[in-house]
């Protein structure tokens, strides 16, 4: 084990490139989500509709 | 007569200090309930490593290279880890993720401090401590080959179970009154069965296009959530849930402990290893905060900075924490939904955080 400061600086890029990746990624993933939740809200909507209808 | 003495003249100081260090363990596991399906397995083992000539080292290796060097354990424990999270508070509000992305911040300024020391290959696997997330810390450890496996589960598990302690002086540290404050009121939002069963599957996709060395942690993870999820195999689930999670969880803290014979374990760098897994906790709770604040800044409805901890991943302690300091600012302040919500998120971002650090280093 040997200590090497100048090591923390020349590293500082995997901090910068990984919290850029998760950003990215976790993005997508809630985009997505987000769509999907549309999706079946609408969907869940239509039917709901249709049911009242159909009651009528 | 001669055997016995040639065995007690056997032991070493060193093996009496694992002793003590193994019996700590159990004492934490049993008296402060501290991660016991975890640390009494390892404390247990510590001491049965450490006795001279032990004959319990050759079955402990057969059963590390029959679970942990191909991360078999680790992987199917993520499968009854999957099966247990209800991702229900984080879908109706998929924002929250983006807290668990941020407090995932711990791990790689923990690995350009470790860098200060060791190689990268050991600083990454100890920055994965920050992932406060045993089954991961072990993946990462083991694929990158590192020699202080038996040091980071230790300080892994350590520190989870040591989030009450560990996270509010740091929340406090880093908010203010008026932000511990701010209520956020529960909007309960439906989430359609379709949603639930296609999350894990989108989720498993795109991280194993960002980051295919990810793709058995988040995969075995996804899959036992798919399970809980799909409605049709609730007999899995349950099975997911308890016994397999249980059976694995005996071997693997076992297991592990063959990672703890004093004249591996005792070394300064185990020191350094707790040290840095310290610092990957303080810097996780405060990257959520303060990415809460910034948040904060452009968003219409403000957030309790608080949840912003809660992105830590350990489950489900990190999410209890941040509800039990809301409520002890005002007894009106409920946060549990939101922090579990966050919590959960940093489940996924750990993973995925795993994942990345295996693609950069492996």
């Amino acid at each position: 084990m040997t200590f090497n400061p100048m090591n923390f600086i020349s590293n500082l890029s995997y901090m910068a490139v990984g919290m850029v990746s998760i950003f990215i990624v976790i993005g997508v993933i809630v985009a997505l989500t987000m769509f999907l939740n549309m999706v079946t809200n609408i969907k869940a909507i239509v039917a709901e509709e249709e049911a009242a209808k159909n009651n009528k | 007569m001669d055997f016995l003495v040639e065995n007690l003249s056997a032991i070493t100081w060193q093996q009496v200090v694992m002793w003590v260090i193994g019996g700590l363990l159990i004492w934490l596991a049993i008296k402060k309930e501290m991660e016991p399906t975890l640390l009494l397995p390892m404390g247990f083992g510590a001491i049965l490593v450490n006795l001279p000539f032990s004959g319990a080292i050759h079955t402990l290796e057969e059963l590390f290279n029959a679970g942990i060097s191909n991360e078999l354990f680790p992987l199917i424990l993520f499968i009854g880890i999957g099966a247990m999270i209800d991702f229900s508070p984080l879908l109706s509000n998929p924002k929250l993720m983006l807290f668990g992305a941020a407090a995932q911040f711990g791990i790689f300024f923990t690995l350009c401090m470790a860098s200060m020391f060791f190689d990268l290959k050991d600083a990454a696997s100890i920055a994965i401590i920050g992932a406060a997330d045993g089954p991961t810390s072990i993946v990462v450890a083991q694929a990158l080959n590192s020699k202080y496996l038996g040091a980071i589960m230790v300080a892994a598990y350590s520190y989870m179970a040591l989030v009450p302690i560990i996270q509010p002086p740091i929340i406090k540290l880093c908010t203010t009154k008026k932000e511990r404050l701010i209520r956020m009121p529960y909007v309960q939002r439906e989430v359609s069965q379709t949603t639930k069963i296609l999350f894990p599957i989108i989720i498993t996709v795109i991280a194993g296009i960002v980051a295919p060395d990810s793709v058995a942690l988040v995969g075995f993870l996804m899959f036992g959530n798919l399970i809980r999820e799909c409605g049709v195999l609730n007999s899995l689930s349950d099975t997911a849930q308890n016994v397999l999670a249980n059976l694995i969880t005996i071997f693997l803290g076992i297991t592990i402990s063959l990672r703890m014979q004093a004249a591996e374990f005792l070394a300064p760098e185990t020191l350094l290893i707790l040290g840095l897994g310290l610092v990957a906790f303080i810097f996780d709770t405060a990257g959520g905060i303060f990415f809460a604040k910034i948040y904060n800044i452009f968003a219409k409805t403000k957030v309790n900075p608080m949840i912003g901890a809660a992105g830590i991943s350990a489950f489900p302690m990190s999410g209890r924490v941040v509800h039990k300091m809301g409520l002890a600012e005002d007894p009106q302040n409920f946060l549990l939904m939101h922090s579990i919500g966050v919590n959960v998120s940093g489940q996924i971002a750990s993973v995925i955080a795993g994942g990345l650090i295996l693609n950069f280093f492996m």
